[in-house]
């Protein structure tokens, strides 16, 4: 398995390499001549100079902080409110038609009230980027509530079990594996609203650093900050699919990675 | 006895720290990264506002249209803000109050904005944009509205103009492939535009529809402003002196500096390009054209009264 793992990882990285070549190549011929398509060799050189680094990694560091911040708490909420909602009828009927509402509201159309109530700090940012965290987590955890094996409930209950203690040692590690796909959905959409937020906003990040550099037409600067971008929601994902390893093993839906 | 002394000595001198501290007074600035707000970058970095005993936040935003709902929200208490945008928050009935100039766009100075089709394509002037397609950064914007102004100074029919919206980075590229025929820039990328030997320059709508356009004025809320006459007084004070020194040092070295320091535009860019003027006064007539045109091209429904908005502190 290790070795049909290894086949696949190398012609990952193969396609990757690839695509950047064929990048590079569009631009060196001039089949693509624009401003705002810079060849991958100008972008990439722009990691070898260090202040140029130094404020990327910066402004990386701070959005990956409120990204953070803004999945933890949407993320506890989601999986509180869905536990709720899966085990009480009452509450899903009182919660459920507010929820389908609010959650398509785009980021960009929550931005003016959210200035408006939270200010234009990294308060705001963080209860943006929450809002959009809650959902695939809460909608993930409601759905594992209700489909589990009423067998495990029933046994819980003929042994009396109390309602805190159910939770803790039937429902959750039940509901597990949907509540930690969920979280992965909701990781890359933190990461996403986060940099819409910022691009919006300003005010530091990536996404404030990427419009900053598209006025002053330093294009080569952008694709850089997008690299950081990609290369940061990958490794949320690998970081993520490795603890979902360690903490559920037993969840066949991983597969073979 | 030794120890009580350096007590009282640390005491006083926290002391000394936390008065000091509470003689200067707290505000904010909503500023953005834009040549325009080279008077505020001056007057925070070179000390003015401390000089005048305020304490001087200032808030960045990307974009100054969506940061301009933060003034009425409290989040800041003054801002630059396009002349447009101000006039039609006005008159949507926000109590926002002119209390200093910001950035125009004054004849003979070099244009920031000039309208810029292909070289080597069929728009030579104006009428040619007749049946053609027309980018501007952003629809009922400062450059929409003077862009419409100018075509019809110069007799073109309005209707046969189809205008679009593309943003400032993206128009050189969608020139070139065709996607437009022409497009009101501003800089840098109208000299990138110009210097690559692509681009043919075919007007200035701000300057050749009026000679003295103001384009960005210093707003408060009239509220705020009338219960802090004496802050505001200080701010402004500081604000001009920002002006006199963005307007003193637009095309050397020093004032290079300032702007590539917060634009991130290179400094030899910055050499090279047109620059705003930052003026001492707010020019009311002009103002009241701009109004005139907004009401002309359908932004207003009438002409706010422009002296009354004006609150000189």
């Amino acid at each position: 398995m290790k070795q049909a793992f290894g086949q696949a990882g190398a012609s990952g990285a193969g396609l990757v390499l690839l695509l950047a070549i064929a990048w590079e190549a569009s631009v060196r011929t001039g089949w693509i001549a624009a401003d705002a398509w810079p060849a991958p060799s100008e972008v990439v050189r722009l990691f070898f100079e260090p202040r140029r680094l130094t404020v990327l990694l910066h402004e990386a560091g701070g959005s990956l902080s409120r990204m953070l911040q803004g999945f933890l708490i949407g993320s506890l909420a989601g999986i509180a409110t869905g536990i709720v909602m899966g085990i009480s009828r009452r509450a899903f009927a009182t919660l459920d038609p507010s929820f389908q509402l609010l959650r398509v509201i785009p980021v960009p159309a929550l931005v003016p009230p959210a200035i408006l109530f939270l200010g234009l700090d990294d308060a705001m940012k963080i209860t943006i980027v929450a809002f959009a965290a809650f959902w695939p987590v809460m909608l993930n955890t409601l759905h594992a509530v209700r489909g589990i094996d009423e067998a495990l409930i029933e046994t819980a209950r003929t042994f009396k079990i109390p309602v805190a203690r159910r939770v803790r040692a039937v429902i959750l590690p039940a509901a597990a594996p949907l509540i930690m796909a969920g979280l992965r959905l909701s990781a890359a959409s933190a990461l996403i609203t986060t940099i819409v937020a910022e691009m919006i906003v300003g005010a530091g990040g990536i996404g404030a650093y990427i419009v900053l550099m598209e006025q002053a037409a330093r294009m080569p600067e952008v694709y850089a900050a997008v690299i950081v971008l990609s290369v940061a929601g990958y490794a949320i994902n690998r970081g993520m699919l490795s603890l979902e390893r360690r903490w559920l093993p037993w969840n066949a839906a991983l597969g073979q990675a | 006895m030794i120890l009580d002394i350096k007590r009282a000595l640390l005491v006083s001198l926290v002391g000394l720290g936390t008065a000091a501290h509470a003689a200067e007074v707290a505000v904010k600035v909503g500023v953005s990264p834009i040549i325009d707000m080279a008077q505020t970058y001056a007057a925070v970095g070179n000390g003015y506002f401390r000089q005048e005993g305020l304490d001087v936040e200032a808030i960045a935003g990307g974009n100054i249209v969506a940061l301009l709902p933060g003034l009425p929200a409290g989040q800041f208490q003054f801002i630059a803000a396009p002349i447009v945008t101000v006039l039609q928050g006005v008159a949507s009935g926000i109590k926002f109050r002119i209390i200093g100039p910001g950035s125009a766009i004054v004849a003979p100075s070099p244009d920031i904005s000039p309208i810029v089709a292909r070289a080597d394509g069929p728009i030579r002037n104006p009428k040619d944009l007749e049946g053609r397609t027309l980018a501007v950064p952003s629809l009922n914007g400062n450059l929409w509205l003077y862009s419409r102004a100018y075509l019809e100074k110069k007799g073109v029919d309005l209707a046969k103009v189809r205008i679009l919206e593309v943003p400032f980075p993206q128009q050189f590229d969608a020139l070139v492939s065709g996607r437009i025929d022409a497009a009101s820039m501003t800089e840098p990328f109208a000299t990138r535009a110009t210097e690559s030997g692509k681009g043919r320059i075919v007007g200035y709508p701000y300057t050749e529809t009026q000679p003295v356009f103001v384009s960005v004025v210093l707003v408060a809320m009239a509220d705020w402003a009338q219960q802090n006459p004496d802050t505001v007084r200080r701010f402004v004070r500081a604000y001009l002196r920002g002006q006199a020194y963005a307007n003193l040092h637009k095309k050397d070295a020093e004032g290079v500096k300032l702007i590539s320091s917060y634009t991130k535009l290179d400094p030899a860019v910055v050499g090279k390009i047109a620059v705003p003027d930052f003026p001492q006064t707010v020019d009311i007539k002009a103002i009241e054209e701009t109004a005139r045109l907004m009401v002309r091209h359908g932004l207003l429904k009438s002409a706010p009264d422009i002296k009354a908005l004006v609150h000189v502190p």
